[in-house]
């Protein structure tokens, strides 16, 4: 009897070990983690949707690379790189970015100016692939994030190609046709650069509504103006007039009267800015430039100080300065809050007003549009309390202009690197100073040297 | 009792049953058998007298059965009855099949009708049923009327039970009960008597009319036949197929060390342990037979405590900011406390690793913690207390020669100091002389220990309860430590039938570290040493007009972490039939860590106005189940024994992280309590959930003790692949020859006493990678935009990767000469490893670093391991034993189609080892110029990536240890030398001559031309063309790596046993005092700190020596 049970027992056994055979397979399917959200269902509505445009702005802000104005973005980079900043910060890499002595294998290089621009352009094309297959998101939003997806896109490629020259031009989020993309002449960058910011003015709002009118967001007037921007790098100036014009005369945007409001949070000035988003703080520049003690990152240099005309407003209002003992360091102030804890009253200015009047100021002197071109630019001039321009020809507009924005952008997104190198003005200016390592090739960045290892078609630049 | 005793050899058996054993009836035990039975007999006659019913009649039998085994009759018969049959295994081969039916039958009858025409008789006596050749009758008993009693007791004075008692005048034989008494009637008072119990040596004793004797039984010196634990059975070294290494729990307590794998350095052959660092906790490097995966995080072994897999995975890594630990985060065996181990067995080979599946490619550690034994209730107290420092410093330079740097590199610049240059421009005292080293990590630490046990039972139920308190601090200065407490409980029962048993483990252990966020070496080793007070005349901490990073202000950003780890397991085991048992393992365990790293606005520069504090808040939670139901089958086929084991894991791990990042705090003293904080983001939030299901099975087959076959298959079930991808299948055969019970060895190699080959072959699988790989997913990002969560993609999808396989191959010949007093093994092993899964490196213009594929590529790791262990010298007050391991291991990337133009091919080359560094090859230092020259290879003028050679290693050419164990009477020696003959890197700075101290071999320098010298000219410019050629010939290069070969001195324990008559003064059982050190000397050449862990980032493993006692009560 007992003997029949224990058979029993062992059948039964059996079966269960059987049936759990076959519940196996369905044992070792896990749900997705609570952390994180299975991309169909990100698009799925609008509000998710929107969060992966968020997720782009809130990564490029609270890095300290690319597009945050921090330690090493190109804010920082291309002001060492060029002649607006001497370096005291005891970085080994920072320091060959300011004897323009750039190689390869450089990290910060390679990582905060080359895979950070790179990854947001996979964040916005993987939002465009995302909305192509949703359904569940409305109209008017699918619109918008496109725009919006789009102009990032277009704006990382332009910094790219600015600092590298010819470029992978990344369009899609296939890893198997972009891990062997070759560089594409700058030119067809351009053109691709244009056709985004095209089609994200024609997708974008008006104005702020979709950022709650604050202008945190790119809508279609910082489409525009980087458009002008574009324009004007690729000497294209009838457009370039024609875009500055139409951000200019929009009402929503004015010079602000008194320099000390020009980065403040919303200013009329700003066409798209970028908030601050880790807590307690205000911008990375302010933390970044503002000196309390002896510089241990970056300080104004005498090339830059000693450019300011006398009267100069601007050098008052956003240029500061720290004594310790005989020496005086001198420093951005365009932020005014280093602290933490202050409120937020300040935001990273990516777009403003004063580059679309200087843009025009340029596009109409290349046209021999003189008087044009005098009035743009006095209208800078005039808000940092200087008499108007005495330039009448075009060259001497144009070395005008070019003084007037190194003044207007100093320390701002790396403005001074990208406009000697497209004025070609890069040797002559920054030759005798950055002696002895200048050489005429170092206007262009390095490829990373692990870039070209891991993409077989691509090719360094000259001079590495 | 042991978990899995119904796979433990005969002789093992009769330990454990009479472990069981209530007083046995000694008068019965007086029996005669032949001597190779007598063990056998005491074993039945136990279960006898445990199982006979106090009152019996006689009753009836009724049975039907046709052609059965004779011993499937005798358990049907034993099933019904209180008849117990005692006989031999290897006496039954011979039998005939019985076919009988009988109703209500007396047993007389029964046994007339089975034993009918079988070439064995039977002996009814009571209700015991004695069963022998019938050519061998049963001896006769003689009356001589003497009765000797006794104890015998082991080398502590314990009454040692289940010891053997033989007389030699008839070959009676008995057994020790419990506490180790034993009773002998009808003696000869001229005969002499053995006294044997497995792993114990085999001692005579005349009788010479004595009526009481006490007999002291010592450790017997071969270990072949100590039970080695092996995953899902036990078996012993001698009939093992696989490899497997132990080190016992008695080896641990030797050691003072907070990690039990800090135990197993240098003890086992094919084990390679690195500590990283010298903080309590510190990440472990761990290599079973070298590196299989191209990823370094898929070359984990498997920790399995107790039959419940562990995390090997650091849980500070997914926890708050912290890199004291180094960089794996800390080690989570750290949580365990050493004192509650009683094995750890590691597992190296296919055979041994197989029945662990996918799990076990990389070798699986088994740890075992103590179990309750039957006895009187016993106490044992342990304390120790000691002291430690770092093992070695570097020798750096003193302020003149640090200023003559200075100066010197000035010039070879044309530069002078310029307001950044604080330890030249007047800033710094010059006269100021500070050893930083001594300042910042010269301090002595404390650690201290203490354990209790409380254990005993009696034979059905036994428990043990452990309760144990180690602290150790670091050589920083201030107050930091890290301390455990813990407790370690265990239960078992058996029914009273001993068809049942369960045993019940459960261990908890809360720690406690308060450290530093950072490891401050590296700064003790690079101030200038004319660097300023750490102190101001107030007492404040002194900035020098910011002109540096107090040190001090780096040991204020602290962290402390709470740790919390549960253990617990039930084993189940029913006997469903003879042979047949039902088991299950039911095991959960839970590890928590409650991590908080604190800025205060007191560590900063005031310059730098910082008016608030910062705090990192973190938990970690991870918990594991799992429910491993088994059957085994035990079964006597032919003339062997075939052993079936057959069974199925459900297991679920889940791992539940986040990190608060809590700012403005206005007040440090409330940096702790993260409701005074103004701001709280979530830095950080993981969340995993990993299911393993597998069925597993195990046939054995042991024909005569001579040769065995082990064969294991398993088929195992990952979430960590994709649909359709999860299931993979392997398998391990293992085969050895025990040559030595040949007839024709034994009668012409008699000094051959053991000799066994053993090899095996099997495939095992590896699925430690990132969870999720193969879905499609967001995450949020660390801070909201406009109060809005972001979300980003977390990673490029490849749904179809799968397994990686890893192929073992272990051939072993295993000798023992001089009835086992030398035993040597040699082993060669090769593992294979393919189908790696590596993140396939990507281009950065894809958006991610990598993707998750499948290589073809295939790792190759080889070796020879040698063990020797020896009795060198052994009489009555001396024992004198070594044990030697030497490991030679070989790596070797085999093939990885398509390596050139991926990221791989900047680490590895195809032929070459995964230790191998591509780096720049360093020449000479110019003696025109100074500047360090690197091999320009393609002759193009700059040195960049087209000058990177496969050249130099970084490795282990060959490791081992040296043990030597020394008693003599009351006192033992235990010394163990750990050798490392290897390659290594030495970390330096920055190039001679900028603002940090350097080791003395600076001045060796280049200063003129035609100077020749492997050090370059000091300069300060870190761009300049010095630094350049600097960071290219050490970073990039390979001037920084040489041999870091060294000797250590490991480990050395001496004690010393109070003796008996002294204790029985004091009425206790046993004192012991001893003495341990660790880590006490090293020898070597390597011009960094520490050869072991290489590096200037971490403090060097510690130099520990302790003071202890250990009472028992």
């Amino acid at each position: 009897m007992k003997f029949h049970c224990t058979i029993k027992n062992a059948f039964f056994l059996y079966l269960l070990l059987s049936a759990c055979n076959l519940g196996c397979k369905k044992f070792v399917a896990v749900d997705p983690p609570k952390t994180q959200i299975v991309t169909a269902s990100v698009y799925s509505n609008d509000g998710s949707a929107i969060s992966a445009m968020n997720g782009i702005y809130s990564q490029m802000i609270s890095s300290a690379g690319f597009a945050s104005g921090g330690y090493v973005s190109v804010t920082l980079l291309g002001g060492l790189s060029s002649d607006e900043f001497i370096n005291y910060s005891a970085s080994a890499e920072l320091e060959t970015f300011y004897a323009n002595n750039l190689n390869a294998t450089n990290l910060t290089l390679a990582g905060s100016l080359w895979q950070e621009p790179y990854q947001y352009i996979y964040y916005a094309n993987a939002v465009l692939d995302g909305l192509s297959i949703s359904s569940g998101v409305s109209a008017k939003t699918h619109a918008e994030l496109e725009g919006e997806a789009k102009f990032i896109r277009a704006f990382c490629h332009f910094y790219l190609v600015n600092l590298f020259g010819d470029i992978p031009l990344v369009l899609s989020t296939d890893y198997r046709i972009n891990a062997v993309l070759p560089r594409t002449p700058k030119e067809k960058v351009y053109q691709q650069i244009i056709s985004d910011l095209t089609d994200a003015q024609g997708l974008l709002p008006a104005d702020y509504s979709f950022s709650n009118g604050e202008r945190v967001k790119p809508n279609k007037w910082a489409a525009t103006a980087l458009l002008a921007r574009t324009y004007l790098y690729t000497a294209d100036w009838v457009h370039a007039e024609s875009a500055s014009t139409s951000v200019i005369t929009n009402t929503s945007y004015s010079v602000a009267g008194d320099l000390d409001n020009v980065f403040l949070a919303n200013s009329e000035e700003a066409i798209w800015q970028l908030m601050p988003v880790l807590p307690e703080s205000n911008t990375n520049e302010g933390i970044n430039f503002i000196l309390t003690g002896t510089p241990n990152s970056v300080a104004i240099s005498k090339h830059l100080l000693n450019a300011f005309e006398p009267g100069d407003k601007r050098k008052q209002a956003w240029v500061n300065y720290y004594i310790d003992g005989m020496d005086t360091f001198y420093y951005p102030y365009k932020y005014k809050i280093q602290a933490s804890g202050e409120p937020v009253t300040e935001y990273s200015m990516v777009l403003r007003l004063a580059e679309q009047y200087l843009i025009r100021s340029e596009a109409r002197a290349r046209q021999n549009n003189i008087t044009g071109a005098q009035t743009d630019l006095n209208i800078i001039r005039a808000r940092a309390g200087l008499a108007n321009t005495t330039a009448t020809t075009e060259t001497s507009l144009l070395a005008a202009i070019l003084h007037e924005r190194q003044i207007e952008l100093f320390s701002e997104w790396g403005h001074r690197w990208l406009d000697l190198k497209r004025t070609t003005t890069a040797d002559g200016i920054l030759g005798p100073i950055k002696q002895p390592n200048w050489q005429s090739s170092d206007i262009l960045y390095p490829i990373p040297q692990s870039e070209l290892k891991n993409d077989i078609k691509l090719t360094q630049n000259p001079g590495y | 009792m042991r978990e899995y005793n119904h796979s433990l050899t005969q002789q093992n058996k009769t330990m454990l049953l009479t472990a069981f054993g209530k007083k046995p009836c000694p008068e019965v035990f007086a029996l005669c058998k032949t001597g190779r039975m007598r063990k056998l007999l005491i074993l039945s006659f136990l279960a006898a007298c445990l199982q006979i019913p106090l009152v019996s009649k006689a009753q009836g039998i009724s049975l039907e059965v046709q052609d059965a085994l004779l011993e499937n009759v005798f358990n049907l018969v034993q099933r019904q009855s209180p008849y117990r049959f005692v006989y031999a295994s290897e006496d039954m081969a011979a039998t005939k099949k019985v076919t009988v039916s009988v109703t209500n039958a007396p047993i007389a009858t029964l046994l007339e009708k089975i034993f009918k025409d079988q070439p064995i008789g039977y002996n009814l006596r009571g209700q015991v049923i004695m069963v022998s050749k019938i050519n061998q009758p049963l001896a006769t008993v003689q009356f001589y009327g003497f009765t000797v009693t006794g104890k015998v007791i082991d080398e502590e004075g314990k009454g040692l039970p289940a010891v053997t008692i033989t007389l030699k005048q008839n070959k009676f034989a008995v057994a020790t009960d419990e506490q180790g008494y034993f009773k002998l009637t009808d003696v000869n008072p001229a005969s002499a008597i053995l006294f044997s119990s497995v792993g114990y040596e085999t001692k005579e004793i005349k009788i010479e009319g004595r009526n009481n004797l006490t007999v002291q039984l010592f450790r017997s010196v071969g270990t072949l036949d100590e039970t080695v634990i092996k995953g899902y059975y036990n078996t012993s070294k001698r009939l093992n197929t696989g490899s497997v290494a132990k080190i016992t729990g008695e080896e641990i307590s030797r050691q003072p060390v907070s990690n039990p794998l800090e135990a197993l350095e240098g003890r086992m052959a094919g084990l390679y342990v690195q500590q990283t660092s010298g903080i309590p906790g510190a990440a472990i490097n761990i290599q079973i037979r070298g590196i299989n995966s191209l990823r370094t995080t898929g070359n984990f072994p498997l920790y399995v405590v107790d039959g419940v897999p562990y995390t090997s995975a650091s849980l500070s890594s997914n926890n708050t900011p912290t890199t004291i630990f180094g960089g794996g985060g800390n080690n989570p065996l750290d949580y365990l406390n050493p004192a509650d181990i009683e094995s750890i067995e590691v597992l190296k080979d296919a055979d041994a690793t197989a029945i662990y599946g996918s799990r076990g490619a990389n070798g699986v550690i088994l740890i075992t913690t103590k179990k309750g034994k039957a006895g009187k209730t016993k106490f044992d107290l342990n304390f120790y207390t000691g002291a430690g420092k770092v093992t070695r410093m570097m020798h750096l330079l003193n302020t003149s020669q640090y200023l003559e740097m200075r100066h010197e590199a000035f010039r070879n610049d044309n530069a002078v100091p310029d307001i950044t240059d604080y330890d030249l421009n007047g800033n710094w005292d010059t006269t100021r002389y500070t050893n930083w080293q001594k300042m910042l990590i010269g301090g002595t630490t404390s650690i201290s220990n203490a354990q209790a046990t409380i254990s005993g039972g009696s034979a059905n139920t036994q428990f043990l309860l452990g309760a144990g308190y180690f602290r150790q601090g670091t050589v920083f200065p201030g107050d930091f430590y890290s301390q455990k407490a813990s407790l370690h409980l265990n239960i078992n029962h058996v029914s009273e039938d001993h068809k049942f048993i369960i045993s019940l483990t459960a261990g908890y252990v809360a720690s406690n570290n308060r450290l530093p966020q950072a490891d401050i070496t590296r700064t003790a080793v690079s101030l200038a040493p004319d660097a300023p007070n750490l102190y101001d005349q107030n007492g404040q901490l002194n900035w020098q007009g910011s002109s540096w990073t107090n040190p001090m202000s780096l040991l204020m950003k602290q962290y402390k972490g709470n740790s919390y780890n549960l253990i617990s397991n039930i084993n189940l085991s029913y006997q469903l039939l003879q042979g047949l048992f039902l088991k299950t393992s039911l095991g959960y365990s839970k590890q928590e860590l409650q991590g908080i790293s604190t800025v205060p606005i007191y560590s900063w520069d005031p310059a730098f106005n910082v008016t608030s504090g910062r705090s990192f808040f973190a938990t970690t939670n991870t918990s594991t189940w799992l429910i491993e139901p088994q059957l085994n089958y035990q079964h006597r086929l032919g003339q062997g024994k075939v052993d079936v084991l057959f069974g199925t894991t459900f297991q679920e791990n889940k791992l539940d992280a986040q990190t608060l990042r809590a700012t403005g705090f206005s007040n440090d003293a409330l940096l702790e309590n993260v409701s005074a904080a103004s701001g709280i983001a979530l830095s950080n939030a993981r969340y995993i959930q990993y299911k393993y299901n597998a069925f597993f099975g195990r046939i054995n087959y042991n024909y005569k003790d001579k040769y065995l076959v082990n064969l294991t298959a398993r088929r195992d079930g990952s979430s960590r692949f994709g649909p359709g991808r999860q299931f993979g299948n392997f398998g391990a055969i293992g085969l050895a020859w025990i040559f030595s019970n040949e007839t024709f060895i034994k009668n012409n190699l008699p000094f051959l006493s053991f000799g066994k080959l053993r090899s095996s072959y099997g495939i095992t699988g590896n699925d430690q990678i990132t969870d999720y790989q193969y879905l499609s997913t967001y995450s949020a990002t660390a801070y909201t935009y406009q109060g809005n969560a972001g979300l980003i993609p977390n990673r490029l999808v490849n749904p179809v990767y799968s397994w990686e396989t890893n192929k073992k191959f272990e051939a072993t010949v295993e000798l023992g000469f001089l009835k086992d007093k030398l035993l040597v093994s040699a082993s060669y092993f090769r593992n294979r490893s393919s189908d790696q899964l590596v993140g396939y490196s990507l281009p950065y213009i894809t958006g991610f670093t990598d993707i998750q594929f499948n290589l073809p590529a295939i790792v190759q790791n080889t070796g020879v391991e040698i063990e020797l262990n020896t009795v060198n010298y052994k009489n009555k007050n001396w024992t004198w034993k070594t044990n030697i391991n030497l490991t030679i291991p070989r790596n070797k990337l085999v093939s990885y189609p398509g390596i050139e133009g991926t990221a791989a091919a900047n680490n590895y080359a195809v032929g070459k080892s995964l230790y191998i560094k591509n780096k720049y090859h360093f020449l000479q230092v110019d003696p025109n110029t100074g500047i360090y020259v690197n091999e320009d290879i393609n002759a193009d003028g700059i040195i960049n990536s087209d000058d990177l050679q496969f050249l130099k290693e970084v490795r282990q050419n060959y490791f081992g240890g040296i043990q030597n164990s020394i008693t003599f009477k009351n006192f033992q020696l235990d010394v163990l030398f750990q050798f490392v003959k290897q390659t290594g890197i030495y970390p330096i700075n920055n190039a001679p001559g900028s603002l940090a101290n350097q080791s003395t071999e600076v001045l060796n320098r280049w200063q003129k031309t035609g100077d020749i010298t492997s050090i370059g000219k000091f300069s300060q410019d870190y761009a300049g063309a010095v630094a350049a050629s600097f960071n290219d010939a050490y970073l990039n290069g390979d001037h920084g790596i040489g041999d870091a070969s060294f000797i250590r001195l490991k480990n050395i324990a001496l004690s010393w046993k109070m003796p008996p008559v002294w204790l029985q003064r004091i009425k206790i059982k046993s004192i012991r005092l001893f003495i341990q050190a660790q880590n006490l000397l090293t020898v070597t050449k390597y011009k960094g700190m520490d050869p072991e862990n290489q590096s200037l980032q971490q403090i060097p493993p510690l130099r520990v020596l302790t003071a202890g006692v250990q009472v028992s009560l």
